[in-house]
C-alpha cells in the first residue's frame, strides 16, 4: 500500500496512469448530467409546498455537497505535502482550489435563484448561506496567495496550511441549519436516514449528484496532468508527450 | 413527463425564469470548467512543441 502510494506521488507515474481518466470520467459524467437534468426538469414530481422551484434543487444540492468535498480533498492533498513533502500533492491541491471556487460560485447562484421565489429574496445573511460564502472566500484566498507566491517558489506550503485551518469551516456549513435559526431548510438527503422525499425525486438527485464528483474527478485530473506538464516540460517524457499528437 | 406542452415547461406556473436559469448558470459554469483545461492543455502541448523545436534548431537538444 505504501509502496503504490509512494509511486502515485511520481508526476511521471501519475501522468502515465491518469492518461484516460479526464476523457472516460467526462463522459460518464455528461451521461449522468444529462440523464438527471432530463428527470430532473421534465420528470420529477413538483414540490407540494414550494412547486417547480424544487426542480432547482437537482443542480444546487450536488454543487453544495461536491464544493465542500473539494474542500476537503484539497485540505487532504495540502497536509499529504505538509507531512510528507510530496510535489504532486501540493500540485493536486493547487488543481482544485479554482474548481471548488467555482462550484462555490454556483452553490450561491443557484442559491439564490431558489431564494427569491421561496423566501421572496435572493440574499439573507443566515448561517447556512453566510458559512458557504465564507467557503468561496477561502477558496479566493488560497488562489490569491498562491498567485501572489508562486513566483518567489515559495507557495505551497503558506496555502497548504490556509488550507488547513480553512476546514473548520466545513463542519459550520453543515451544522449551521441545527446550530443556528435559519431559513434555510435541513438537510435534503443523509447517508443515515431513510430519504424524506418520494424515489422519483431523490433517485434523478443521487444520479446528479454521482454526475457532478465523476465530473469534478475528470476536470481535477486533467487539470494536475497540465500542471505536472507545465513543471516537468524538460524531462524527455513530456517532450515525447507533447511530440505525440 | 410532468407537462402537457413545450409552453407549460418553459412557464413552469411562473417559476420557468428561475428554475432554467438556474440550469443555464449551472450548465454555463461546468461548461467553463471543462474548456479551460483542455485549452491549456493544447497550448502547453504547441508551448512545449515549439521549445523543442528551437532546442532542435541550435542543436542544443538531447534525446
Amino acid at each position: 500500500m505504501l509502496g503504490w502510494f509512494h509511486r502515485l506521488g511520481s508526476p511521471k507515474t501519475f501522468f502515465g496512469m491518469s492518461q484516460s481518466w479526464p476523457k472516460t470520467f467526462g463522459l460518464l459524467s455528461l451521461l449522468l448530467l444529462a440523464f438527471g437534468t432530463v428527470w430532473g426538469l421534465l420528470f420529477a414530481p413538483p414540490d407540494y409546498q414550494q412547486g417547480h422551484s424544487v426542480r432547482i434543487m437537482y443542480v444546487h444540492v450536488p454543487a453544495a455537497a461536491v464544493a465542500q468535498s473539494c474542500y476537503l480533498i484539497m485540505a487532504i492533498s495540502s497536509a499529504v505535502f505538509l507531512i510528507w513533502n510530496i510535489k504532486l500533492a501540493d500540485w493536486a491541491a493547487k488543481s482544485m482550489a479554482p474548481i471548488g471556487a467555482s462550484l462555490a460560485f454556483l452553490v450561491l447562484i443557484t442559491g439564490a435563484i431558489w431564494g427569491k421565489p421561496t423566501w421572496g429574496t435572493w440574499w439573507v445573511w443566515d448561517a447556512r448561506l453566510t458559512s458557504t460564502l465564507v467557503l468561496l472566500m477561502l477558496y479566493l484566498g488560497i488562489i490569491v496567495l498562491r498567485n501572489a507566491l508562486e513566483e518567489k517558489g515559495n507557495d505551497g506550503r503558506p496555502c497548504a496550511v490556509l488550507a488547513l485551518v480553512g476546514l473548520v469551516n466545513l463542519p459550520i456549513i453543515k451544522y449551521s441549519v441545527d446550530w443556528w435559526f435559519t431559513l434555510h431548510q435541513p438537510a435534503s438527503f443523509t447517508l443515515t436516514e431513510k430519504p424524506k422525499m418520494p424515489p422519483e425525486m431523490w433517485i434523478p438527485l443521487l444520479i446528479m449528484a454521482a454526475g457532478y464528483y465523476f465530473f469534478v474527478f475528470s476536470v481535477w485530473t486533467s487539470r494536475i496532468r497540465n500542471e505536472i506538464i507545465s513543471r516537468e516540460r524538460k524531462t524527455a517524457w513530456a517532450k515525447a508527450w507533447a511530440g505525440s499528437q | 413527463m410532468i407537462f402537457e406542452n413545450l409552453e407549460d415547461f418553459f412557464w413552469m406556473e411562473g417559476l420557468g425564469p428561475f428554475v432554467l436559469g438556474a440550469y443555464f448558470v449551472t450548465f454555463g459554469v461546468l461548461g467553463i470548467n471543462l474548456l479551460l483545461p483542455m485549452i491549456r492543455e493544447k497550448n502547453l502541448r504547441s508551448d512545449v512543441r515549439n521549445e523543442n523545436n528551437e532546442l532542435r534548431s541550435d542543436g542544443r537538444f538531447e534525446e
